[in-house]
């Protein structure tokens, strides 16, 4: 890509540059994964508890995600009994999770 | 027009034994858990999915939810959807936090929001699967 943009900089910088960046983030995202897989495989991730009202903060961690949701035409919705539940947890570790599980549905090409 | 549906969902699951003395009913709870259900419904299958990420970011998710003593496990219907299920154990044994706010928990600031998002797959528009087929398929001229 790089060669492409200094042979023909008129036709590739715009794009060009772009894919370069896009391409190091994605590789960079793959790196911290792996890096942090190889964290929590080691033992060196500590588990940070609070006791705090769960319903909540998921509900919240949800609404995170709307926008998101809008772009990528997923119809996002987060049920619970909507009472308070209150429980011991590891609020940067369930981001992780509902990061993840919401970003598990796939990108739909029309 | 939406073409997908994700439904998360909390569900409190108390199981325990019923014991019976004379009228009366007790219940001792033997293990208190949290159902965290995160069901993909597709309503239009005609259309070609994308394909899937490298799976890293699921990895790191079953690190993470054994890491707070759960189980997570999955179901899938080709076409249809899946449902991950996450099952985490109630505990109620750490300080109280003074924090009311559920932001306030954690920072949702631009530098973390990239950091959590870097556990999970493709969420940003130009990271998408699809872009990198496209700059795969340059052959430099």
């Amino acid at each position: 890509m790089a060669d492409l943009i200094k042979a023909r900089p008129g036709e590739w910088m715009g794009t060009g540059l772009q894919k370069i960046k896009t391409n190091s983030h994605i590789l960079l995202r793959l790196v911290n994964q792996m890096l942090n897989l190889a964290k929590a495989e080691a033992g060196a991730v500590s588990v940070n508890l609070v006791r705090r009202d769960v319903n909540k903060y998921l509900a919240y961690l949800v609404e995170q995600f709307s926008s998101e949701a809008l772009r990528r035409k997923i119809d996002l919705k987060f049920t619970s009994a909507g009472e308070p539940f209150e429980m011991d947890f590891d609020p940067e570790k369930l981001v992780h999770i509902v990061t993840n599980l919401v970003s598990q549905c796939p990108e739909i090409y029309s | 027009m939406r073409v997908a549906g994700l439904k998360l969902s909390l569900k409190p699951a108390i199981t325990g034994i019923f014991s019976r003395s004379g009228s009366k009913t007790q219940v001792s709870v033997l293990k208190e858990n949290i159902w965290i259900i995160c069901s993909t419904v597709f309503y239009r299958i005609e259309h070609q999915l994308s394909p899937g990420g490298t799976g890293i970011g699921l990895a790191l998710t079953k690190e993470m939810v054994q890491l707070l003593q759960g189980t997570i496990s999955v179901e899938s219907i080709k076409g249809e959807g899946s449902e991950f299920t996450v099952l985490l154990p109630v505990t109620r044994n750490a300080p109280l936090s003074d924090i009311t706010e559920a932001a306030d928990l954690i920072k949702v600031t631009d530098d973390q929001y990239d950091k959590a998002s870097s556990y999970a797959e493709p969420l940003h528009p130009l990271q998408t699967p699809k872009e990198l087929l496209t700059v795969g398929a340059i052959v430099p001229g």
